[in-house]
């Protein structure tokens, strides 16, 4: 029973001092499935009990699975999900926590659900006992990708940030990073004029203060 | 191709990875993954390493993450098999510091 496992990602816990690694199993033909396991780190054997963990097997097609972790009670996993499993369009970006011991914290929940394609999505949690996530995800609109992200927790607001979307551009493969800010940086061409070459911005979202573009190389 | 990198915040440096295309660029072709620690200032630590590379395999997508209680790292990837253009497994190798492999597991 191999099921083509791939598209995997990890990352490290130090409270639970475990690697934890997701991944996109084939359950069917169009029906891909996220997995995760938590990895020892002296003997890189996978943790048993629990074993090999069903993060989310619904009869969607599922992709794309990224992790990430506050570094004490939670992991959060996202992954880009088809709205209906009857066709093979619109996928959607969802969400899973889990705790330490990899136990699902709860139900999925979709994070971004419109009637065009959420892909190539990626979640950061920042370091502490507060929850306190980012999740970005590139949006085929009308005039290009956009790029948009999604920033909840504890004790902040939800609030769904337009990080690129000028018409006639693409704007693709968001990858966060947290300090005091929450940075998200993403590739950006333009549609249609050869002259214009890819290149990489950057935006940092300080809750509360400013979002403002910081980089253009 | 598609490089990964984590950051060390005892050693204040990074590991670097990416996929090595040797052969070519589609999962048909025998490719491995590479990587190299550089310093906070970007200079070099030492040589590249070879992290994976196996017959018939096309090595993927590697991602990394730093260990701060072993202060180690761990590569992951997707390995397809070059004969059937499929995904044939995820696997994970622990590095020290430097670099260098400490150990392999190739199939979760």
């Amino acid at each position: 029973m191999n099921q083509s496992p791939h598209q995997i990602d990890v990352t490290y816990n130090v409270a639970a001092n475990k690697y934890f690694a997701v991944w996109r199993r084939m359950w069917t033909v169009g029906d891909g499935d996220i997995m995760g396991a938590r990895i020892n780190p002296v003997s890189g054997d996978i943790v048993s009990p629990p074993g090999i963990i069903a993060i989310n097997t619904a009869v969607n097609d599922q992709k794309e699975p990224r992790i990430t972790t506050n570094q004490q009670h939670r992991y959060l996993v996202v992954w880009s999900q088809v709205y209906d499993p009857a066709h093979c369009c619109d996928w959607d970006i969802h969400v899973q926590e889990l705790d330490v011991g990899g136990g699902l914290a709860g139900s999925s929940y979709g994070v971004a659900m419109t009637y065009n394609d959420e892909e190539s999505p990626i979640a950061i949690a920042r370091p502490g006992a507060t929850r306190d996530y980012m999740v970005a995800w590139q949006r085929a609109a009308a005039g290009g990708q956009r790029v948009e992200a999604l920033r909840w927790g504890d004790s902040s607001y939800t609030v769904l940030l337009d990080v690129a979307s000028a018409s006639f551009w693409n704007n693709v493969h968001p990858v966060l990073a947290v300090g005091g800010p929450f940075l998200i940086a993403y590739e950006s061409d333009s549609l249609g004029d050869p002259t214009v070459k890819s290149h990489i911005f950057a935006r940092l979202y300080w809750p509360h203060t400013t979002y403002l573009p910081v980089i253009v190389k | 191709m598609q490089p990964a990198v984590a950051y060390n915040a005892k050693e204040d440096n990074y590991l670097v990875v990416w996929m090595y295309n040797w052969s070519g660029t589609s999962i048909w072709n025998p490719n491995r993954i590479d990587g190299r620690t550089v310093k906070w200032d970007g200079s070099s630590m030492g040589s590249e390493r070879v992290i994976i590379s196996w017959p018939n395999r096309s090595f993927w997508t590697p991602r990394v993450t730093w260990n701060s209680f072993h202060n180690q790292y761990m590569v992951v990837w997707t390995a397809f098999d070059t004969t059937t253009g499929q995904p044939h497994n995820v696997a994970h190798a622990i590095l020290n510091v430097y670099g260098d492999t400490l150990l392999k597991k190739l199939s979760p």
